[in-house]
């Protein structure tokens, strides 16, 4: 597929190239989503308000208040049908159409990988003794073919290459800023809120293509960077692609909630759009194991979607939580529910030195959702724990 | 289909989903999307071939029109709609559809 030479999806070798079809092919799903997400899907409470709900009114005698009695009388709209059905036909097509150039690449993309491997500066470990998670286990998690965990053979970067071009294709179609990518602005929020602070030893906590650690490797060149993540396609691929990119980390198959590093060993912990593919209890796990592998004034931040659904009215949270029950986002509302601030104290990190709350991107095109603590009575601006109001935008998958 | 909130998610996301009421109504919205994005593909071809072939001086957008292809061309063409028909009805073989 085509890319743009972007710091948020900046290109490399590794990227496979669509020829005029499959270009076309790409093109054709990117305007679908988009007409479906954007002209379509912000009509729905228009249908909900002038038909399902009179309708539902009418059978029942009272108005729904449940999630589930909004859903019912929604999900039985044929105009809400019809864009369901749609929007499941075009995730799977945009599927079908970022696959095709990688796999017809895709024996010289490994090759690629392998090369680029062997004369690393970074390395990769796996671990096929860990055990991943449910979810990871039985969910395509977005759709992506084969999932997160696609593992065909000792070369396969196959999980990787889908999920960084599936992520590049999304982009474009949400149109939020490439000028910036994730792990740039958490890093200038980190500057902003903990001003005194240069890393020394940084991890990615479920790293998947390692779009984000890359940024952290290139920033701080004297520091040691490490990531982790479960499915060994997209470690190879992510190992392969941070060497393509002149980026030394060192990459293991390992739980983000019980990786293999001693305590305190890190100064930096990070995950980015981790949490809201976990359970709440790996999301509690998750800042456990910050806090653990943290030194005395080492910093967890971790940045995800700005989806918190109890700023949202009933009929909105129903229209979110499609994704959670049929686009491949079984933790959508775990993740969307939870509660940042208490998780971080749960683990340990002291509310007056924790932050949660939106983040702007440097072009004001969208805002990330950011829970950073500092471990230890280390000082950092804005001392007071900031409750977040998400805005409604753009936070489907 | 509608979401059982009180249910794993997990478990919805173990099969397709089925959105209408009518049996066979999601399934064909499928092959219109397919249906759609084939001729997304052919429009972009066509433009590009008739851009070229512009730029090139070969030949006017009104000599296509009067072009009539021989028999190999039609047994080529023949196998292109076969391919085209089986990605279009590719929502009846999932198996196939998944790959």
């Amino acid at each position: 597929m085509s890319t743009d030479s972007s710091i948020r999806n900046p290109d490399h070798p590794l990227l496979a190239q669509a020829n005029a079809e499959e270009g076309a092919r790409q093109r054709f799903v990117l305007a679908l989503k988009g007409h479906l997400g954007r002209t379509l899907r912000p009509r729905m409470h228009e249908v909900y308000q002038q038909q399902a709900l009179p309708r539902w009114q009418a059978e029942q005698g009272r108005s729904p208040e449940t999630e589930q009695e909004v859903a019912e009388a929604l999900y039985a709209e044929p105009r809400y049908q019809y864009w369901s059905a749609l929007a499941r036909a075009a995730q799977e097509h945009m599927w079908l159409a970022v696959a095709a150039p990688i796999e017809r690449q895709r024996e010289s993309l490994q090759s690629q990988c392998e090369s680029l491997r062997q004369s690393a500066r970074g390395s990769l470990t796996l671990n096929p003794e860990v055990a991943p998670p449910r979810v990871l286990r039985e969910v395509d998690i977005h759709l992506q073919p084969g999932g997160y965990l696609r593992d065909e053979g000792p070369q396969d970067i196959m999980a990787g290459a889908l999920y960084e071009a599936g992520g590049n294709l999304y982009s474009q179609g949400e149109g939020v800023g490439t000028r910036e990518s994730k792990a740039d602005c958490a890093m200038r929020f980190l500057r902003e809120w903990a001003p005194d602070f240069t890393p020394r030893r940084i991890l990615d906590l479920a790293c998947s293509a390692g779009a984000s650690t890359v940024p952290y490797a290139l920033a701080f060149p004297d520091a040691e960077v490490h990531a982790v993540d479960l499915g060994p396609g997209l470690l190879r691929y992510a190992h392969a692609r941070a060497e393509a990119l002149g980026a030394t980390v060192h990459f293991h198959q390992a739980d983000a909630t019980a990786t293999p590093f001693d305590d305190g060993s890190f100064d930096l912990v990070v995950s980015h759009n981790a949490m809201h593919e976990m359970s709440p209890e790996t999301q509690q796990a998750l800042f456990a194991e910050s806090h653990r592998l943290l030194a005395p004034g080492g910093v967890c931040l971790h940045q995800d979607v700005p989806l918190r659904l109890a700023d949202f009215d009933t009929f909105s949270r129903v229209l979110y939580r499609w994704d959670e029950f049929f686009n491949g986002e079984p933790c959508w509302s775990a993740y969307g529910n939870n509660d940042c601030e208490a998780l971080l104290e749960a683990a340990g990190f002291d509310p007056e030195h924790s932050h949660t709350g939106l983040f702007a991107m440097l072009d004001n095109s969208f805002s990330w959702y950011f829970a950073a603590g500092r471990k230890g009575a280390a000082s950092c601006n804005g001392t007071a724990s900031q409750k977040s109001t998400a805005r409604q935008q753009g936070a489907a998958a | 289909m509608k979401p059982d909130f009180s249910k794993d998610p997990i478990e919805a996301a173990q099969q397709r989903p089925i959105f209408f009421d009518t049996p066979g109504m999601d399934e064909l919205v499928h092959m219109l999307v397919a249906m759609a994005e084939e001729v997304a593909v052919l429009s972009e071809r066509l433009d590009n071939a008739q851009a070229l072939l512009e730029s090139k001086g070969v030949l006017s957008p009104a000599e296509l029109d009067n072009y009539v292809p021989d028999a190999a061309t039609r047994q080529q063409r023949l196998a292109q709609h076969q391919a085209r028909i089986a990605r279009l009805l590719s929502v009846l073989q999932p198996d196939v559809a998944a790959d």
